[in-house]
């Protein structure tokens, strides 16, 4: 993000009493250090007994934001030790002070009480402008508890976000924000808990500003909750930003006391301005250069479908992207064209502009990625985003584009831009929400062909055909390993055989499915005196169920529906006769967001079996997860099921 | 726990080939010998590292190495950085990118490069920083050019020659110089020689190495490591600075003194009253180990793992009574810790470098004495032909215990007369013993209830004890999505540990139920028997093997189910017992009718660790495959009528 310089141009005094008395340390009580495990959460290893936060306008600082922190925490074991390491991020201008910190224990009823020595605090220079000062408290002991305190003075005025969940539980954990009417922010809480504290208030007139006297307003926000939660992550969630509970501050506007207004956001109107502005560093209306730039031929084509397909197709192509996301600063379409590289920003830059010149009615839209969280629709936070991506309707059909990845064909967009909405930016009539829809066409078809020798040796051919991300994931995976590693990796899921004569095709048009073929060489089938069993649900297949869990608390998110359909058939061995087969079967999922259906055919001669599996919702919520979980289980239990023949 | 201090200075680590500039070569790929790009990612072109030791505590190192990169894995692996640190200055900085026609493409000068503290992922502070630069090649292949010089203060360090470091990476050519004062004296030890066409202009007063045409390697699992086929030198100075401290050394006894005289001694001062503390403790105690052991525990409970890297402070240990103060150290502030408190109650103890690892068992070379040798730091207790060895960096070992970071290899003792080499205790073949017995009852609806206890000792205990200290939540997933992921619908009802630090063996004891775990259909209840133990590993086909087969570690698995069938059903004809014995190990299933509602299963499992010629590969894989097979075997129930 661009840096943000504020002036005062006028010394201006507080003519109330901002400040608010600081936890000091000391607070430990013999009941803490006596506790021997957390009430709230008996298993946890540590607990925060108390913790608070005070942001507000530091005289001494020449106005700049100071936050005071206050921690006392119970460690209950060795695990927890890594809370006794405090690391303070520092950007550029900012500064830590009065760092200060203990550790208690008891000793024969005893309190020992250690102090961090100050030659134990480090600073290190991280990276460019980002430092960190970093202290492990010492002395500890299971049982122990810790106090620290530390302060961090800001002359920016984007506030942190607080957050009052963690790994481990809390008792008490309250934030408090006093400004100057000056400032506005937007407040908002997140997460699945609610506020046992709520303190706003707005003064008037309490802010001295000399030769003008009292004039303008402060405000006081405090928020606090108690008995707070550890929060868990699980598998297959979006981002955990999404769900903790947390405090956030979005800078809408600073007024200067000279009366200049600088606005962040405020309206979408502010927000699609600076986007354009400052974000894409004006660089929306280079058509000229990329007319110049894109071959006649792509110019020339009638369809538009086509049209933008080619264009799509030249700027992935031009581009190489250097896994950044966006933005770095300036960015330069004409120098970055010539460089053949960039970021997300440079590249889908390039790509609306080239759309345009084509004379393609397309939009750029900001989204978030999944690891970033969803963007608030409350109100317009231009941080909340990181992503671009190109949006278009031709012939009544929205789609979204993203040129950085080689693998996506036209319309399909990278797996970490699937999340929730974005904001398409018309610069004429203002910005809107929209779905990210992904593509729907995620399919497998799988065709396995068994045949039993008289030896028992089973041999199989095998086509595959894949489309939508289950073929650019494939792909992706072909181009980075070599086949060898590529065939190994697949003989490890299906342990009991082995690959050969592998054929893949279309690996390079990504318009087309991609096609895989190959045959399993003979495997020895296990006896069981006359009778032969073979399950015949190898290739591909779920064996162990991706939900274990008895419960969880946040949705699954599957990114995007899918679907796999198989074909197996199999002779039936000369001699034998079939005895048993897996049954016809359907399990679904409720509302229809996923179904499992097995159809089998059993003749004399020959066995089919034709299934489908189908996931078509996306998220489902904690309550839809049991029924997930009974689905995978159902399922491969009907995997478990063999073919059965008998000597005749 | 295992933590390696990344001590001995990181420059040498991030690099270890590198060469002067000199434009003289075709960057163009159509020069590149094509037996050189078959199976691999990149090509060093040419590489060149000339050191120029100035005197004791000065010397220059300049390098150039020339880089065609193939693909994204090659580009991935490529190293564009150099480390630096308080006594180390880049005096030169520079990198080219060339495209596959041998034209620049773009250059980046030394303020191009991103400077950056060298994280290495468990320090608390380094002083260690590290330069480097990250771009983004637009085509393959590509060339970069990366050339750099290092003023140093300290000579301790001199890189070691190893031409292959890498897998999937040809070589056209590598050299390297090193020129320094005969009086500082010199000791090599050069490995791998054999086979390669090296050239050695070596004088004295100069080292002098030339390589050229090393074919790629490819990887393949369960082999020596690449370092152990490839050729390698290990160079050091005799008398050399680091840190600004001196030191003289031909060979490891000398090396240990010189440890003991100028890094160790006096480190070892405790205050009065930890002095009286634990000779209160160890009042009792009369022998070497019962005291040992009080002392080892008295250092477990008031310590953590900390690691703070500053100067010298990489290789010499922070004060006992520093340690005794903050409750915290890295291995050699801890270790030298321990030793101090031992002191004090009269039992001697000597800090030892070792090669912690557990990827390799790697050994220090016994007859060339250097301080890049070894990463970590363990203490060594003599006790007659029963040496004791501690591993101080853990709060939770049991004593006496080292575990697969540290056994079995040679290490560095050192003690006041200097450095001595001894072996750590090995955990071998059928030390490393997991017992797991099971009572199953199973249910006419195809689920089972099982009461099942585990037992491991060895390396094997290394592996679990740790679960003890675990959340439930996270002990529950170990069980249900780790070990024994193969079985859907487990739900643990009950855990139990006994961690038995004396005899070291870990115990779980739990109560588990499977629903639908067997597979019904019509009158037949059809059961994987091994519930609990299921060992399907099989290694890898290989189309083509190239390197020796080397099994690292072995190990013996003993199962015991007694099952308990369903009523209205009755046991049919249960399978012979099957032997398979090779050189690899053993493996033996035995099923035993005891009556008309139950029978047993009894599996042993033994792999014996070993290195065999390649040949041997596909054997050991046919064992494995075997073995798999019969891990997955069931048997039929049928119901009565």
């Amino acid at each position: 993000m661009k840096t943000i310089f504020i002036l005062f141009f006028l010394t201006v005094s507080l003519g109330h009493s901002q400040k608010k008395d600081v936890t000091k340390l000391g607070q430990v009580t013999m009941a803490e250090l006596q506790m021997s495990r957390c009430a709230i959460d008996s298993k946890a290893s540590a607990l925060v007994l108390e913790e608070n936060a005070y942001t507000y306008l530091s005289e001494k600082h020449n106005l700049d934001f100071k936050t005071d922190y206050y921690h006392r925490i119970k460690l209950f074991n060795r695990q927890s030790f890594d809370k006794a390491t405090i690391e303070i991020q520092l950007y550029d201008q900012q500064k830590s002070d009065d760092i200060e910190a203990y550790s208690y224990h008891l000793e024969n009823g005893k309190i020992i009480m250690t102090k961090l020595e100050k030659s134990q605090i480090f600073k290190k220079n991280i990276h460019k402008k980002w430092k960190e000062v970093v202290f492990t408290i010492p002395n500890l002991k299971e049982g122990s508890v810790i106090e620290y305190k530390y302060s961090v003075i800001s002359p920016y005025p984007s506030i942190n976000d607080w957050y009052f969940q963690s790994d481990i539980p809390k008792l008490k954990s309250d934030y408090t924000f006093s400004y100057l009417g000056n400032y506005k922010y937007n407040v908002r809480l997140v997460g699945f808990l609610k506020l046992d504290r709520k303190v706003t208030k707005v003064k008037k007139r309490c802010v001295m500003v000399p030769g003008i006297g009292r004039r303008g307003q402060s405000g006081y926000l405090s928020y606090g909750i108690d008995n707070i939660p550890a929060f868990k992550e699980e598998d297959y969630m979006l981002s955990k930003e999404n769900f903790i509970s947390k405090i956030v501050f979005d800078l809408i506007s600073i007024t200067r006391t000279d009366g200049v207004v600088t606005k962040y956001t405020q309206t979408w109107k502010d927000a699609d301005k600076n986007f354009q502005k400052n974000w894409f560093d004006n660089q929306t209306n280079k058509e000229k250069f990329f007319k110049r730039r894109l071959p006649d031929s792509l110019l020339s084509v009638v369809n538009p479908v086509e049209k933008a397909t080619g264009i799509f197709k030249f700027i992935q192509g031009r581009f190489t992207w250097n896994q950044r996301y966006w933005p770095q600063g300036s960015i330069n379409l004409k120098e970055a064209f010539e460089s053949r590289s960039g970021g997300v920003d440079v590249i889908n830059l390039s790509l609306y502009n080239s759309l345009q010149a084509a004379g393609i009615e397309c939009y750029i839209m900001t989204i978030a990625t999944r690891e970033n969280g969803l963007p608030t629709k409350l109100y317009p936070v231009t941080r909340d985003f990181n992503y671009i991506i190109v949006t278009t309707v031709l012939n009544g059909e929205r789609y979204f584009l993203d040129a950085t990845d080689k693998f996506m064909p036209f319309g399909q967009i990278p797996m970490r831009c699937l999340n929730g909405e974005g904001r398409v930016l018309d610069f004429d009539k203002g910005s809107y929400w929209e779905t990210i829809n992904p593509i729907s066409n995620n399919i497998a078809k799988i065709s396995v062909q068994l045949t039993l020798d008289e030896d028992n040796e089973l041999t199989g051919k095998i086509h595959v055909q894949k489309k939508g991300y289950l073929a650019s994931n494939n792909r992706k995976l072909l181009s980075v390993e070599s086949e060898e590693d590529y065939l190994r990796d697949l003989e490890s899921k299906m342990t009991d055989y082995e690959i050969e004569d592998y054929l893949s095709s279309n690996l390079k048009d990504l318009e087309a499915p991609l096609l895989e073929s190959f045959t399993i060489n003979p495997y020895e089938v296990i006896f069981d005196e006359d009778i032969v069993r073979i399950n015949p649900f190898f290739y591909y297949q779920i064996q162990t169920n991706p939900f274990k869990l008895k419960e969880r608390k946040c949705p699954v998110d599957y990114g995007y529906p899918r679907t796999y359909s198989y074909r197996i058939t199999m002779d039936v061995p000369k001699g034998y006769k079939v005895i048993s087969s897996p049954q016809a079967k359907a399990i679904g999922l409720p509302n229809k967001a996923g179904k499992f259906v097995l159809r089998s055919l059993v003749s004399d001669k020959k066995i089919s079996l034709n299934y489908r599996f189908k996931i078509k919702k996306k998220v489902f919520t904690s309550q839809e997860y049991f029924y997930l979980k009974e689905f995978f289980n159902q399922i491969i239990k009907v995997y478990a099921t063999p073919v059965e023949f008998q000597k005749i | 726990m295992k933590k390696i201090t990344v001590t001995f200075i990181l420059f040498f680590f991030f690099h270890n080939w590198n060469l002067p500039a000199q434009q003289d070569l075709d960057l163009s790929i159509l020069t590149l010998p094509q037996e050189l790009t078959k199976n691999a990612n990149a090509v060093v072109r040419k590489q060149q590292r000339i050191i120029d030791v100035n005197s004791v505590n000065q010397m220059t190192i300049k390098n150039t190495s020339v880089v065609t990169v193939l693909n994204k894995k090659g580009h991935q692996r490529l190293i564009t950085s150099v480390g630096y640190d308080n006594h180390t200055r880049i005096s030169r900085l520079e990198g080219r990118i060339y495209n596959s026609l041998g034209k620049e493409t773009k250059k980046y000068r030394k303020n191009d490069f991103i400077d950056v503290s060298a994280v290495d992922g468990v320090s608390l502070y380094t002083d260690s920083r590290v330069k480097y630069i990250d771009f983004t090649p637009v085509s393959y292949p590509y060339t970069f050019v990366f050339s750099y010089e290092l003023k140093t203060t300290s000579t301790a360090n001199i890189p070691s020659w190893i031409p292959v470091n890498q897998y999937y990476v040809g070589v056209q050519e590598n050299e390297y110089v090193i020129n320094y004062p005969p009086e500082l004296g010199f000791q090599k030890k050069e490995k791998n020689f054999e086979g390669f066409p090296i050239e050695d202009n070596s004088v004295t007063g100069k080292i002098h190495y030339k390589v050229t045409n090393i074919l790629p390697v490819k990887y393949e699992s369960l082999a020596p490591s690449l370092i152990d086929s490839s050729p390698n030198a290990l160079l050091s100075l005799s008398h050399l600075t680091t840190d600004g401290v001196e030191g003289s050394y031909r060979n490891w006894n000398e090396f240990g003194r010189w440890m003991h005289q100028s890094l160790l001694l006096g480190q070892d001062i405790l205050d009065g009253a930890t002095k009286q503390k634990v000779l209160e403790l160890t009042a009792n105690a009369e022998t070497v180990a019962e005291k040992a052991k009080i002392i080892y525990k008295y250092m477990q409970d008031r310590t953590r793992y900390i690691s703070v890297q500053v100067g010298i402070g990489g290789i010499q240990p922070i004060a006992a009574n520093q340690v005794d103060r903050v409750g915290y150290g890295d291995c050699k502030g801890l270790t030298n810790y321990t030793k101090a408190l031992l002191n004090v109650v009269g039992v001697k103890s000597y800090y030892v470098h070792v090669e912690a690892g557990t990827d390799d068992n790697i050994s220090l070379e016994n007859d060339f004495a250097s301080l890049a040798q070894g990463n970590h730091v363990i203490l060594n207790i003599p006790n007659g032909n029963n040496d004791i060895w501690l591993e101080c960096t853990s709060q939770t070992s049991p004593f006496g215990f080292l575990g697969d970071f540290t056994d079995d290899r040679d290490v560095l003792v050192i003690t006041p007369e200097g450095g001595v080499i001894k072996r750590t205790p090995a955990y071998l073949n059928e030390d490393n013993l997991q017992i797991t017995k099971a009572t199953i009852e199973l249910n006419p609806e195809g689920s089972l209830n099982a009461d099942v206890d585990i037992s491991s000792e060895g390396i094997r205990y290394d592996a679990r004890y740790m679960l003890e200290k675990e959340t439930p939540l996270e002990q529950k997933k170990y069980y249900k999505s780790g070990v024994w992921s193969y079985n859907n619908n487990l739900e643990v009802l009950s855990i139990a540990f006994d961690n038995n630090k004396d005899s070291v063996i870990f115990r779980e004891s739990l109560e588990v139920s499977i629903a639908d775990y067997a597979t019904l259909s019509g009158s037949d209840y059809l059961l994987k028997v091994n519930a609990f133990n299921r060992n399907t590993f099989v290694p890898k086909r290989y189309r083509e093997r190239k390197m020796p087969l080397k099994i690292l570690r072995g190990y013996k698995d003993v199962s015991e189910y007694n099952y308990k069938i369903p009523e209205g059903y009755s046991i049919g004809e249960l399978p012979e017992p099957k032997i398979i014995e090779t050189k690899f190990g053993m493996y033996k299933v035995v099923f035993q009718k005891l009556d008309d509602t139950t029978f047993t299963y009894a599996k042993t499992m033994l792999i014996k660790a070993g290195e065999y010629p390649k040949e041997e590969y596909k054997n050991y894989r046919r064992f494995r495959k075997l073995i798999a097979k019969y891990e997955n075997i069931r048997i039929l129930l049928t119901k009565k009528t």
